[in-house]
């Protein structure tokens, strides 16, 4: 075995990447019907009384968002339960036994949540497409948050499944930390609709400057600093890479 | 043969009697009710909070997003419009969700044999996944109604008609999700049927918005659609005035249930999807 074990590494890949598609119909088609549900009912009640934010209609400025909150969304229930599952069943042994590295698992699994997040961000933007003017100003911007925001989640699913022992752990993570971060950082506002006192907690917030990046490509308008979010971005995601690493080098959790 | 100190080998006691059971077995109905009343309360967190939060969240946002130009809708103010909406939405996702979920697991872990051998007849079993359900749904509801409605400052003009149209909402769900169960043979079938049914159902239902700002063409959409007459209803309870007529809601509600009650007394009673 060479300094990579690359087909042990593209197997664990291959298997958590296998692990969502054979349910697409949970997967990759839930999050489509629910998102569409959100445009639906989200421009049905405010379409009339908000006509326009930041400079286009409120359907434009809502898609980027929603589609970023489904990725997000995704990419965390991945991992996560890929590991609090394979943990409750006792088939956690079957990635730590074999030879692969504390940094080749962060990179398989994580790299698995990565991939739902994007293909539920290029499934849920498409079907969007049907229904709103989706235009692209900034193909990079795009790109870039999609993908550091997947793999922001990708890790904090590893960190939360890592650290959680039963089901109910994980849920409580979910509903409690990563569904109200998805929903108040600016997915569904301009963040200038907060009071000014607020205006803070969103200069904090990994999940603002990830929608706020990510709807900059689409229409060309950020309510931050676009600089600050590739910097933040990319720091969080350093961190949390070596957390998870270490969490999976010391077998935190994991081993006796 | 028996040894000094040993007690005295006991009488024989009667060959036992088959206990009698009335018309109706009411111990074991209500323990068969209590059990999934137990698992609801043990996961508070996960049955109560998590609603309490994903409501509020919605509520949050829709007022946040409508900012200053907060237009009153049917008269009153936004907020008090969707307050009802929402609890409703949670009311009828609870009782759906407790049904289903106890009836597939219940098939999957093969504890379902308990209840089908316990000396209870397909009505009290088919009842007793119902009401416990429809309980749950009223009580997640509930809760998050009167806190959104503390909140907000939401009026309550007519205290039966929100109670009327919540239990009216929680038994169809309940039913509904009884039925769901029994289909189900996997928890994909489960999410299934919560996604591609339960969820359109509740959302594309007027809880968010007003029939007034739906287009004329697709308006039969609501019209069709059965929760937006319990939405509507729940909703006339606290502004007291509604979009749909409660002379067509309630007997359309009362006989959807009664069919759907006989579907599912039925399928219990041939053993659909539960015996060989």
């Amino acid at each position: 075995m060479g300094l990579v074990n690359w087909r042990g590494l593209w197997t664990l890949y291959e298997k958590e990447v296998r692990r969502f598609l054979n349910v697409f119909t949970q997967t990759l088609l839930a999050p489509m019907v629910t998102t569409l549900l959100f445009l639906a009912i989200f421009t049905l009640a405010l379409g009339r009384s908000v006509q326009q934010v930041a400079g286009v209609s409120y359907a434009e400025f809502l898609a980027p968002g929603l589609i970023m909150m489904a990725m997000v969304q995704n990419a965390f229930a991945n991992t996560s339960s890929s590991i609090v599952i394979a943990k409750v069943q006792g088939n956690i042994v079957d990635m730590l036994m074999p030879p692969l590295s504390p940094a080749e698992l962060t990179l398989g699994i994580a790299g698995g949540g990565l991939s739902r997040g994007l293909l539920v961000g290029l499934v849920v933007g498409l079907a969007m497409w049907a229904f709103v003017p989706v235009a692209i100003h900034d193909p990079v911007f795009v790109l870039f948050h999609a993908a550091n925001a997947s793999l922001m989640l990708s890790l904090l699913g590893m960190v939360g499944g890592i650290w959680a022992e039963k089901f109910d752990h994980i849920a409580a993570v979910t509903n409690f930390v990563i569904t109200p971060l998805s929903f108040l950082s600016g997915t569904f506002y301009s963040i200038e609709r907060l009071p000014e006192d607020w205006h803070f907690i969103a200069l904090f917030n990994p999940f603002f400057y990830m929608i706020d990046g990510f709807r900059y490509g689409f229409i060309g308008h950020a309510d931050g600093s676009l600089a600050t979010g590739i910097v933040v971005m990319l720091a969080v995601n350093l961190g949390l890479w070596i957390l998870t690493h270490r969490m999976l080098a010391t077998g935190y959790r994991l081993k006796a | 043969m028996s040894t000094p100190g040993a007690p005295p080998p006991a009488k024989l006691a009667e060959p036992l009697a088959p206990r009698p059971v009335g018309a109706v077995n009411w111990s074991g109905f209500w323990t068969h009710c209590k059990r999934g009343l137990i698992v609801y309360f043990h996961y508070a967190a996960i049955t109560i909070g998590g609603p309490m939060v994903s409501g509020l969240l919605l509520l949050a946002v829709f007022t946040i997003s409508l900012g200053d130009s907060g237009v009153a809708v049917a008269g009153v103010p936004f907020t008090h419009y969707v307050v009802p909406g929402i609890g409703m939405l949670f009311v009828i996702y609870q009782s759906f969700q407790q049904a289903a979920f106890l009836i597939l697991d219940d098939k999957l872990e093969g504890m379902i044999a308990d209840t089908l051998m316990a000396p209870l007849s397909p009505l009290e079993i088919m009842l007793g996944y119902a009401l416990q359900a429809a309980i749950t749904g009223i009580v997640t509801g509930g809760v998050l109604t009167l806190v959104m409605a503390l909140l907000t400052g939401t009026p309550l003009a007519v205290p039966w008609a929100a109670a009327l149209y919540a239990v009216l909402g929680s038994v169809f769900f309940a039913l509904v999700g009884t039925l769901a169960g029994l289909w189900a043979e996997k928890w994909e079938h489960y999410s299934a049927a919560e996604t591609f049914l339960i969820l359109p159902l509740g959302m594309l239902s007027g809880a968010f918005f007003s029939l007034a700002s739906v287009p004329d063409e697709t308006r039969w959409l609501l019209f069709g659609n059965p929760v937006f007459y319990m939405i509507e209803g729940f909703r006339s309870g606290f502004i007291g005035q509604s979009a749909a007529s409660a002379s067509v809601g309630i007997p359309l509600l009362l006989c959807l249930i009664l069919l759907l009650w006989a579907l599912a007394w039925r399928l219990f009673a041939i053993g659909y999807k539960l015996r060989p």
